[in-house]
């Protein structure tokens, strides 16, 4: 995240012009009486008369070649310089007094600095690289220090706070910070503040997980317990079996013999309810994969054969298609075992007469792929609603709560591949499949 | 089996469970006694079973203790483990401290006594040397041959001694590490991917479809069997 640039700009101006008097002030005077004389100019206060030697000469000497003669403001002729009838010594003299006699007129007091242009010349230059370009240049650096040093914080803390490690596994980790607060300044604070913020939602999130996590153990531990009532009712029901077996009249079996032939698929029912729930509960708190190498048309298979009872009870075709040269994975083959049960248990729950179950590959997935007749899912804008956990507005079709799709999604993620729920392929219903990343 | 009837303690904390249990196997001409928590159950252990049920949830000790002392102490009495906790893992301890089968809960009566009779056919039926034959499937140890009906295995030592092994404990389920310890023996420097790969090979020289093995059967998460049907409870 940056600084708004004008926010920037304004610390920057006023960092500018504060440092610009300073050196101005302090800096610039120093540097002209270090460097004034290295070039033979006068100190900064002196008093500085400018002899316009070229020009005056100039003139002269015109007038000289012009054949004139010319006098000073005295009325004294001025002998030409470059006449050779004039005595040496005599033109030294006069020059000698021409000049002093040029600068008497301009009043030069004793001590007075003399420079012709060129050092005029070179002074100006001086002075404006003294005075102005280098306190410029100390004002230029020194104002983005300063306002680094006070934006560099502000933009870390907030570039700190933008930053989220959502790779990290911890609550902690994956919020923002924890934020530099060294100091005591305002900076300081507000990234103390912003510290004790975080651990706070550090905290809650640490809370809500923790609720979350027990929650989740406990559908799990209630899912179990059901194990004990269920064995004890399923015992119950066989023994139902075998008296009205050993001993009930042929009324009593044709009144009973339904009764409990539904009462036993109700209680298989329950079962799968409860396994499913302790599956989602369990792959949703820690998932533990056993992996094992998994030949896929063994899994389908075996699949195939545990549900086909039931299929044959309910008078639906259970074809099986596997391809050829299909390629062995690793997995927790009890859970794939358990979520392709779960396919082909929710093809059986809506199929009008037929189900394909096929493995296949594709591209770099396996796909272990479920197709019914049946009416298929309930569609939304968007197509099919994957499974997610049941809730009050979760399509669903009809009276099942997704519960065993959602296991077969649980386990297909856990084993890095997805589910993919559709209404498609040959038979017109419902299509769904796993794919897993050979 | 009826006529000599063989002697089951059932170690059960779970009052109906352990009623209808009692019942049913009563009813299938077993005498039983029962035991209703680990205390209990090492007590009636003093006396001599023919066969062991075993809760693992007991509410003053677990149920795996009880099978690894037993196994310690060298008594061999076959123990079925009854268990709700179906984690695989589970299933594999407790077949790794000794116990000859398990059933999960919740299951269906005439299973459990399916179970009972295997395990203790196998466990009535001598191991030694010999010729053994399941169904079909036969392994001789002396000529170093095995076979389905009329046809002759071409097997590797190794394949041959699994083969023999399986067939020696027809219905009984081994976990990798078991068949690693009594095939390869306990100073074998494997890892249970050699088991995985024997059972392969294994696999396309006994099975018609190996890819849909009617003998090497897979139990997921646990290891394998031989028998006719696959998986488990």
């Amino acid at each position: 995240m940056r600084v708004r640039w004008y926010r920037r700009l304004s610390v920057r101006l006023a960092a500018l012009l504060v440092v610009f008097i300073f050196a101005f002030e302090l800096v610039s005077p120093h540097l002209y009486d270090a460097v004034y004389r290295t070039f033979g100019l006068p100190p900064i206060d002196a008093e500085v008369y400018v002899y316009e030697a070229d020009d005056e000469a100039g003139t002269e000497s015109a007038f000289f070649e012009s054949g004139l003669e010319i006098f000073d403001e005295g009325g004294v002729r001025i002998a030409d310089p470059a006449d050779p009838t004039a005595s040496d010594e005599s033109a030294t003299t006069e020059d000698a007094d021409l000049v002093a006699e040029e600068f008497e007129a301009e009043e030069i007091p004793a001590g007075a600095f003399v420079m012709d242009e060129d050092q005029v010349r070179l002074e100006t230059w001086l002075r404006w690289i003294v005075y102005l370009l280098v306190p410029l240049v100390i004002a230029v650096v020194f104002a983005w220090i300063i306002s680094r040093a006070v934006t560099w914080r502000v933009s870390r803390l907030a570039g700190q706070a933008a930053t989220t490690q959502i790779e990290s596994a911890d609550t902690a980790g994956a919020l923002p910070g924890p934020f530099d607060a060294r100091g005591h300044d305002e900076i300081a604070q507000l990234a103390t503040a912003m510290n004790s913020m975080r651990s706070r939602a550090t905290q809650l999130l640490d809370d809500l997980a923790e609720k979350d996590n027990a929650h989740r153990e406990w559908v799990a531990q209630v899912s179990h317990d059901l194990r004990t009532p269920l064995t004890a009712l399923i015992a119950c029901m066989d023994r139902a079996d075998t008296v009205l077996a050993e001993h009930g009249t042929d009324e009593l079996r044709a009144q009973l013999g339904d009764v409990l032939v539904s009462a036993r698929s109700d209680i298989d029912r329950v079962h799968t309810l409860a396994e499913d729930l302790f599956e989602v509960a369990r792959l949703e708190s820690a998932p533990q994969l056993h992996r094992e190498p998994i030949p896929p048309g063994e899994l389908l298979r075996q699949a195939v054969r545990g549900l086909k009872p039931l299929a044959v009870a309910r008078g639906i075709e259970l074809q099986l298609e596997i391809a050829s040269q299909l390629p062995t994975i690793e997995g927790d083959g009890r859970l794939l075992l358990r979520a392709t049960e779960n396919l082909l248990r929710n093809a059986l729950q809506h199929a009008d007469a037929q189900i394909v179950a096929s493995a296949t590959v594709s591209q770099s997935s396996l796909l272990l792929r479920v197709l019914d007749d049946g009416p298929g899912f309930p569609t939304q804008a968007g197509g099919v609603q994957p499974p997610q956990a049941p809730t009050a507005t979760t399509p669903r079709r009809s009276d099942s709560a997704g519960l065993g799709l959602l296991v077969a999604q649980r386990v297909a993620e856990s084993h890095d591949g997805h589910l993919d729920v559709r209404n498609a392929g040959a038979l017109g219903g419902a299509q769904v499949t796993i794919a897993l990343p050979i | 089996m009826s006529s000599t009837a063989a002697r089951i303690l059932l170690v059960e904390d779970d009052a109906r469970i352990r009623r209808e249990l009692l019942d049913a196997l009563r009813a299938s001409g077993f005498v039983v006694d029962f035991s209703i928590d680990y205390n209990d159950a090492s007590m009636s252990l003093q006396s001599d079973y023919d066969l062991i049920l075993l809760d693992l949830g007991l509410p003053d000790g677990d149920g795996l203790d009880l099978c690894r002392s037993l196994r310690q102490r060298g008594r061999e009495v076959p123990v079925i483990i009854l268990t709700a906790r179906d984690a695989p893992e589970q299933r594999v301890r407790g077949l790794d401290v000794g116990a000859d089968d398990y059933v999960v809960k919740p299951f269906h009566m005439p299973e459990l006594i399916a179970r009972i009779r295997s395990v203790m056919r196998r466990s009535g039926r001598s191991v030694g040397p010999g010729r053994v034959q399941w169904r079909d499937l036969w392994a001789d140890p002396d000529e170093h041959k095995a076979g389905r009906g009329e046809t002759t295995f071409d097997l590797t030592p190794r394949e041959f001694e699994l083969l023999l092994f399986l067939l020696r404990f027809p219905d009984r389920t081994w976990t990798r590490d078991q068949l690693l310890n009594r095939v390869w023996g306990h100073d074998y420097e494997g890892d249970t991917r050699t088991v995985d790969l024997h059972i392969r090979r294994l696999r396309a020289k006994v099975e018609d479809e190996p890819s849909d093995p009617h003998y090497l059967n897979t139990v997921w998460g646990v290891g394998y069997r031989l028998s006719t049907e696959a998986g488990d409870a």
